[in-house]
């Protein structure tokens, strides 16, 4: 009996204790009356020393063979309509753009140990998470100098970002993620993590970020999606997308002339309106809860809905009553050993809670027509009314786009549309207030990526279009993909809005672009070898013959019949060899 | 004196019982096509992986290639589903699916090096085919192929000679104890005529000149879910359980032209062992043992034992 | 009077164009004809971006020509008036160049005229294609070594060699025009000294305005062939199509195929060595890596310095209009594929191989009429063949 006593108490005094620290919690939060943001966020901080129960040991594993101190992995798909939905979770610290993207700060003594470990990483985590980060190499991979936590450097770590914009994110990367959670995705709020509700939504995220501190490892998994509640529902009745039948639409009565009995249904806009809605609903189960939970968190998982409470009306199981309960959210602590679920009820869905506004407003994208040349396009809106705002923009464009950036301008609009101001980065002014060139490695054909980064500042309420032109390659046979024709995508640029204080900046992505590239013709290789080596030659002979032969009067020659001279050849030829 | 004879009788009864057999089971799984009108390939490998699974491979010993990504297709109105039945009754891709090689990734190149074991040295282990001398292999491919080649992604082509001398090449280094090779594709027999190295066992879904047709399709998915021959072997391999008996001589006897609408073939010259004697569990389900070194002199009666055990 | 007023007005054409026809310099720049990658002015302005931004300008990047052309064109930046003092500088060089001409005809001005009239000369002068500034090196080259002033040709040639790396195969001609009769080892060594001495100020001042050597790897991008752009010459359709395994190879027989002609046509008219410049220009035209119609322009433009052997010529004609049809499609093509998305590539590989065709057709042809009018002066009538 006191052994276990004994136990306990040497696990109390131990520094740092053996145990793990992990907490995991759901936030819900309706954004519009149809689309819903769902949150997971997973936090697992080791113990120090390497007692690592919980601690996913091949994460561990990859930090310390390719000296790494922090990595971050993104996975995304979809689109955030930063326009109705606001600023993405958490000042969009962890949020995904398209595709798959890998940053990660390295140890090594000289920039080419540091880039070889970074290549290792890259395939090591492309075995592990079923992605092909083994298409990160040189020409991928560019080292940021002012966003992604550049600023605070340390000169004997190299910090690297890869991105692979055209990656599919599906279920064979999200299992080997759900794996990394201590219990596997079996319990607690992650029991809820299912790929056919997540990659069914209209956007969707999925981060790992993993840091070093004071010898303890921490480890931040978040996955965020934004499911369309209707179709979800519909889903659950009908698996096919069908329309519904006629009789189950919904007509809009605040239109007079809408009358079903006159054969007259102006269907209701969708979001408005009663809402009836289970987790089960949502995500086709609810919260599993098992031993594994209690056992390694005396943190019981929270989970947090954020809506006006006097519009909605929310019941858990077993009619377990919220820990939190405010004007503007209803928390509840997941209870540990049953499952759990909740019923979420409101006459008007539509009334949700004011989302923050992204500071700025940003869309890029692709222009011109062709495929000779193009130019990219970009918007900046500040949202905000009195102050201006200065952010940073990262950009990373494939080395076959041929950039340039003498053709770079922008031109500011004031809050009535009235053109305030123009400019460009031409070689006499070297900065302006407005846009400032912070860095540009230009690329190097199929060994580096073209790298710009600027810092642009609206004034309040202005809006910002900037405009620079590229041309586009032509590449080698093999260095066409598959489906040449689809085109080639261009990763996100990330944008960072600076702010004065300590304070996290927020962080955001445009969307990716595709590019069409001029093509060959793939079915061409010995065709043209042919023709144009008998084209050389042609001239090659003719200037040969021209130049080595002596002339002659036609008539000095010797009129020998065809058969003389045939003989005469043939005797030239035999006495080659007598 | 009669222990000795006792003992020279053991030995000539383990001489003779004891023939190679194969201590752990690997599966290559590929699906050469891209695109969205080709999910029935998808749907194939995915069968055939679900399979192997359900009969006992794990996921490390499970290589998947797979050139396209179906299930999370903007096209696919069942988003994180792949369906090899127009039923719908059971999703492919579930919730758990280890896919090693995607998209781009499936190559030529990659595909030979995977069996050769030729690999870059970032290469991580669950991309790499790990076997040795005492694994039975199970070779599974589809897509679109013709007269002695197999298309992959619609660029490139692996030939007949190419996937024989790459077995020869595991054949040298020991790479394999017995390979299943199954293909389904137009023409599939011709792709295994160039075998030449032993204990290969071939199944093809055509012949030469002749096409591999689909089965059927599903209208609210809009395209082929699966193969014939596909279909019909999976019909079989339904029967199937970890524990049963039935051998590649049922599989084979199960097949009927009429109904695959097409000549499947099988290369038996350079298996050595009968196919009543093969139980389909011997490549598609696993085996896990430990083969202990016999480099130390060892005690007759434990020897004995072992080799018993490994005869079973 | 009458040829002067000619040429003032073929020069005023110019001015007019640049002044009141900016969307057709706009098309022509682009031209994929007309401006290579090694003589974009578009290229040029982006290198100056660099320059002026003290950023690498060789290392990655577009800019692929000589350093001395950013410090030109940095000063003439820095007035202010780039656009209109860099257009006035090219067509400086050439009315330079027609003069260079005329002087080797014994100032004939039909000869300037037809260099300045010929819509290929036109168009590149349009289009900035900083080629101008080899070709009127060469011109210049030309002109003073066939007086004989070995210096000056050597100088003028080293210029051209440094801007673009191809005419280096002109230095068997150039050195034996400028040696002339004087012909002993001493006298070569010597124009083959100040050739090297010359390149090497070149090279100096590249690597004071450049800061570093890296500036010697717009050379590499030539010679192996680094920037993949149609044009109208025949290595980027080749080199695209190619399997990878070929490349060093065929790098290795592209690039020898380019000089090998130069000597033996050197050794073959040693009676007139201007012509075996002139016909090593014209297979320049059709083979470096990177041809544009300034290079055919330049071969067109001393054609006449041989009216004499126009009654020799056989295929006249039909390579004109062989030349004539291939430039009219150039753009069509080009259009179709890369616009309209409604031709493939081969339609525009088709009209490179038809230039490459006209174009053989051209020097084969002239330099037969001069072989035969060597063989006896065209005085009999009697057929001539060759054995």
């Amino acid at each position: 009996m006191k052994l276990p006593a004994l136990y306990a108490l040497v696990l109390a005094l131990a520094p740092g204790g053996l145990a793990n620290a992990y907490d995991e919690r759901l936030d819900i939060t309706p954004l519009t009356g149809e689309h819903w943001l769902v949150s997971f966020d997973f936090n697992l901080s080791s113990a120090v020393s390497h007692h690592h129960q919980l601690f996913p040991r091949v994460l561990e594993g990859v930090l310390a063979s390719s000296n790494a101190s922090e990595l971050h992995l993104r996975f995304g798909q979809g689109y955030w309509d930063a326009d109705n939905w606001g600023l993405t979770p958490n000042n969009g610290a962890n949020v995904a753009g398209t595709g798959v993207e890998l940053w990660a700060r390295i140890a090594a003594d000289s920039y080419p140990d540091a880039e070889a470990s970074w290549f290792s990483l890259a395939n090591s985590l492309s075995g592990m998470f079923c992605a092909s980060l083994n298409f990160i190499d040189s020409a991928h991979t560019t080292s940021p100098k002012s966003v992604l936590g550049a600023f605070d450097t340390n000169h004997s770590l190299y910090l690297f970002h890869g991105s692979l914009p055209s990656e599919p994110v599906c279920t064979e990367n999200l299992t080997p993620y759900l794996k990394l959670l201590p219990c596997k995705g079996a319990a607690g709020v992650s029991s809820l993590l299912d790929g056919h509700h997540l990659f069914e939504s209209q956007w969707q995220s999925m981060s790992i970020d993993l840091s070093v501190e004071d010898g303890r490892l921490h480890l931040r998994q978040s996955i965020y999606a934004v499911l369309h509640v209707d179709r979800t529902l519909e889903r659950r009745i009908n698996p096919v997308p069908e329309p519904e039948p006629y009789e189950a639409v919904k007509c809009d009565s605040s239109r007079d002339y809408s009358n079903p009995q006159n054969g007259i249904c102006y269907p209701r806009i969708p979001g408005i309106g009663e809402i009836n809605v289970t987790l089960s609903d949502l995500f086709g189960s609810p919260i599993k809860n098992g031993a594994c939970l209690s056992k390694i968190t005396s943190k019981s998982p929270q989970i947090c809905l954020h809506i006006p409470s006097d519009n909605w009306s929310v019941t858990a199981s077993d009619e377990l009553s919220p820990a939190i309960k405010s004007v503007d959210q209803i928390c509840y602590v997941i209870p540990p050993d049953s499952d759990f679920d909740l019923s979420i009820h409101s006459e008007t869905r539509e009334s949700v809670l004011p989302k923050t506004p992204s500071p700025i407003l940003a869309s890029r994208h692709l222009v011109g027509w062709g495929q000779e040349r193009g130019g990219f396009h970009s918007v900046y809106k500040s949202t905000s009314g009195d102050s201006p705002v200065s952010f940073v923009t990262y950009e990373v464009l494939p080395w076959f786009m041929r950039v340039y950036l003498h053709s770079f301008t922008y031109t500011l609009f004031d809050s009535a549309g009235a053109e305030v101001a123009t400019g460009s980065f031409s070689a006499s002014n070297v900065s302006s207030d407005i846009a400032q060139l912070l860095y540009y490695k230009p690329a190097q054909p199929r060994v580096s990526p073209s790298h710009i980064e600027m810092l642009l500042t609206i004034p309040a309420g202005s809006k910002l279009v900037t405009m620079y032109q590229f041309e586009k390659s032509l590449l080698y046979y093999n260095e066409y993909p598959p489906d040449a024709n689809r085109g080639f995508d261009i990763s996100p640029a990330i944008v960072e809005v600076l702010t004065d204080s300590s304070s996290p900046r927020a962080v955001f992505r445009t969307t990716s672009s595709l590019l069409s590239l001029p093509t060959p013709d793939f079915s061409m290789p010995y065709n043209v070898i042919i023709l144009t080596s008998t084209v050389i030659a042609l001239a090659f002979g003719t200037i040969f013959n021209l130049v080595t032969r002596t002339f002659v009067y036609a008539e000095d020659l010797p009129k020998q019949s065809l058969a003389k001279k045939l003989r005469a050849k043939l005797s030239k030829i035999t006495s080659m060899f007598s | 004196m009669r222990m000795l004879l006792f003992s020279w009788l053991v030995f000539a009864w383990v001489a003779v019982a004891a023939t190679r057999s194969h201590t752990n089971n690997w599966a290559v799984i590929v699906c050469t096509s891209r695109f969205w009108f080709n999910y029935r390939h998808v749907a194939n490998a995915l069968s055939m992986y679900r399979t192997v699974k359900r009969l006992g491979i794990p996921d490390s010993q499970i290589l998947l290639l797979l050139a396209d990504d179906i299930a999370c297709n903007p096209r696919n109105a069942f988003p994180g589903t792949v369906y090899n039945n127009a039923d719908r009754a059971l999703d492919l891709y579930g919730e758990s699916v280890e896919v090693d090689y995607r998209g781009y990734d499936v190559t030529v190149e990659n595909f030979i090096r995977l069996l050769t074991d030729r690999f870059d040295p970032d290469t991580p282990r669950s991309k790499r085919l790990l076997t040795d001398d005492r694994s039975n292999i199970f070779i599974y491919m589809t897509g679109h192929g013709g007269n002695e080649f197999l298309k992959f992604q619609d660029a490139e082509e692996i030939s007949a000679h190419d996937i024989a001398d790459a077995f020869a090449q595991m054949y040298e280094k020991r790479r394999y104890n017995e390979i299943f090779f199954m293909i389904d594709t137009c023409q599939a027999n011709t792709m295994y005529s160039h075998f030449y190295s032993p204990n290969i066992l071939a199944v093809g879904s055509s012949e030469l000149d002749e096409s591999s047709y689909s089965h059927h399709a599903d209208i609210d998915i809009g395209v082929a879910v699966i193969d014939r021959f596909t279909y019909y072997n999976l019909e079989f391999l339904e029967n199937v359980s970890r524990t049963s008996n039935l051998t590649l001589a049922d599989l084979f006897n199960s097949y009927d032209s009429e109904e695959i609408a097409s000549h499947p073939g099988i290369r038996t010259d350079l298996y050595q062992r009968d196919l009543s004697d093969v139980l389909i569990t011997d490549f598609f389900g696993n085996v896990q043992e430990v083969e202990i070194d016999s480099s130390k002199p060892r005690g007759l009666l434990s020897l004995l034992n072992q080799q018993i055990k490994q005869a079973k | 009077m009458k040829w002067f007023a000619i040429i003032a007005a073929l020069v005023g054409i110019r001015f007019l164009l640049f002044l009141y026809c900016k969307q057709l310099l706009a098309v022509l720049e682009n031209n994929v004809a007309i401006s290579t990658p090694l003589t974009s002015y578009q290229y040029l302005l982006e290198g100056l971006f660099y320059y002026s931004r003290n950023l690498e300008i060789y290392n990655g990047g577009i800019y692929h020509q000589s350093p001395i052309l950013l410090y030109v064109m940095n000063l003439l930046d820095a007035t202010g008036y780039i656009d209109l003092l860099s257009y006035m500088l090219w067509i400086t060089l050439d009315v330079v160049s027609a003069l260079a001409l005329a002087s080797m005809d014994d100032f004939r001005p039909l000869t300037a005229v037809i260099y300045l009239a010929n819509p290929f000369t036109i168009a590149s002068l349009l289009a900035r294609s900083t080629l101008i500034f080899t070709s009127t090196a060469i011109l210049m080259s030309l002109a003073t070594a066939k007086r004989r002033r070995a210096v000056l040709a050597m100088t003028f040639l080293a210029v051209a060699t440094h801007f673009s790396l191809y005419p280096a195969a002109l230095l068997p001609p150039v050195m034996y025009m400028s040696v002339g009769s004087r012909l002993s080892l001493y006298s070569f060594a010597k124009t083959f000294f100040v050739f090297v001495a010359a390149t090497s100020t070149c090279m100096a001042l590249s690597y004071a305005i450049a800061g570093s050597w890296h500036f010697l790897k717009f050379y590499k991008v030539s010679l192996l062939f680094q920037e993949l752009k149609p044009n109208i010459g025949i290595w980027w359709y080749f080199f695209v199509e190619m399997f990878d395994f070929f490349m060093p190879f065929f790098l290795s027989v592209f690039n020898l195929h380019v000089f090998i002609y130069s000597l033996p046509l050197t050794i073959r008219l040693r009676h007139d060595p201007l012509f075996a410049a002139v016909t090593v220009l014209g297979l320049h035209a059709m083979f470096k890596p990177y041809p544009s119609i300034g290079d055919i322009s330049l071969y067109l433009s001393l054609l006449p310095l041989y009216s004499r052997i126009y009654t020799q010529l056989k295929y006249a004609w039909v390579a004109l209009l062989a030349l004539a049809y291939a430039s009219i499609l150039t753009p069509t093509f080009y259009h179709l594929w890369i616009v309209l998305g409604s031709g493939n590539a081969n339609f525009f590989y088709a009209i490179t191989l038809t230039y490459v065709i006209a174009m053989t057709t051209i020097i084969s042809d002239t330099l037969w009429a001069v072989l035969r009018l060597q063989f006896d002066d065209g005085a009999s009538s009697k057929q001539v063949i060759q054995t």
